[in-house]
């Protein structure tokens, strides 16, 4: 059985191939502007009572984003500082948000 | 204890036995809030209270959400928020980031191969190596490593005093990137260029329960509600409690602040204690400076 203590082995992106696997629940969406036309660049960010990763995403050129590996709970997305959305993630699929 | 000094001021390391036993002996660390333009410190027997209302505990891996959340509630009378900044936001810009420690945080622009790019903070622990959270260096949702991060030491608004450099070597341990586990939740940049020689590096230590328990931790990162994550935001307070992995504080942070340094002020040296990673309503939360962690900082810090 792997130890707990095997987790903190190094591993260096130059000896590994990226790997792809989302799991769990995704909170996705699109930012889009006054007038209607997404916004590229934007920053948004989810937090949550039980503890998000505080990182912040850029919008891409078609204003969206998309936050994996969620694990059930009430996600707020912020768009810059501003909370925008309130999502309660119930089961694992993709929560498609208008922001 | 043991010091190594060498050619930055700024290095520092502390590395304690392990033995439990050596604890009681160890005297109280003296620590300081950073003094920063516009910052209100925090009222000592406000921190006091809180620290005493939740014992520090040594063998639980989680949070105990409750007894945060009262504790932070009973000490500081707040509204349970749904985001991290906890109660009255009382964030300061860093005026001047071209001054030490601030000159040693760097805002991060990570962009991963299937084109999302999230933004992020790091802090120099050598010549070529950025410290961060493991999910700036791999993120399993995202195609694993990023294709590129770009380092901006020091970023104030539209300045760039030091410039930017593009990282592309990346190093987490194997249980985030197995999991991904929040335990694990630690990683670096090791870049071609020297660049931390001209800003400097922050120190580390493994501090055991004891020495954390009344210290007053700092974090300086860059947040995307303010600025657009353009400039450093500073906030510090005493931590609330400390797991054998993770480190548990209200000290406001918010998105792109994950990496950022907890560290302590001893009489001006900068001694980084843990890795910012997770914001909470409740309480947010870091990795923290294990014998582990420590050793892998030790060995991604001289990579070339």
């Amino acid at each position: 059985m792997r130890s707990k203590r095997d987790g903190d082995e190094s591993v260096s992106s130059e000896n590994t191939l990226a790997r792809v696997h989302a799991a769990g629940a995704s909170i996705a969406g699109v930012v889009r502007g006054v007038g209607g036309d997404p916004v590229t660049g934007a920053l948004v960010s989810l937090s949550s009572d039980a503890g998000t990763s505080d990182i912040a995403q850029q919008t891409a050129d078609d204003g969206t984003f998309r936050f994996g590996h969620l694990a059930p709970g009430k996600y707020v997305v912020h768009v810059g500082g501003e909370a925008k959305k309130t999502v309660n993630v119930r089961e694992a699929r993709e929560y498609y948000v208008k922001v | 204890m043991r010091e190594h000094a060498s050619r930055s001021s700024e290095v520092h390391e502390y590395e304690l036995p392990e033995s439990s036993a050596l604890e009681a002996a160890m005297p109280a660390l003296e620590t300081q809030v950073e003094d920063v333009p516009g910052y209100t410190k925090p009222i000592a027997d406000v921190s006091a209270a809180a620290a005493a209302a939740v014992p520090y505990e040594t063998d639980v891996e989680d949070l105990r959400p409750d007894r945060v959340r009262d504790a932070a509630d009973v000490a500081f009378g707040r509204r349970v928020l749904l985001e991290s900044v906890i109660g009255a936001d009382d964030r300061v810009a860093i005026p001047d980031t071209t001054k030490l420690p601030w000159r040693m945080i760097c805002a991060l622009r990570i962009r991963f191969a299937n084109g999302r790019n999230y933004v992020g903070t790091g802090w120099f622990i050598g010549p070529r190596t950025v410290m961060t959270a493991a999910h700036c260096v791999f993120a399993h949702d995202e195609g694993g490593w990023p294709r590129e991060i770009e380092v901006i030491p020091g970023l104030n608004g539209t300045v760039r005093p030091f410039g930017s450099v593009v990282g592309k070597k990346f190093r987490a341990p194997k249980g985030w990137i197995d999991g991904p586990d929040s335990d694990f939740d630690y990683g670096a940049i090791v870049l071609g260029e020297d660049v931390g020689q001209r800003v400097g590096y922050f120190g580390y230590a493994v501090l055991n329960n004891a020495q954390l328990k009344s210290t007053a931790a700092n974090i300086s990162g860059y947040p995307a509600d303010r600025d657009s994550a353009t400039k450093q935001y500073f906030h510090a307070r005493t931590l609330i409690n400390a797991t054998p992995k993770r480190l548990v504080y209200d000290i406001d942070t918010f998105g792109g602040q994950s990496g950022s340094p907890i560290y302590l002020n001893m009489n001006g040296q900068r001694v980084a204690v843990g890795i910012h990673t997770t914001g909470s309503s409740r309480s947010n939360s870091g990795t923290r400076i294990t014998k582990e962690v420590f050793d892998n900082m030790n060995k991604w810090r001289n990579e070339k």
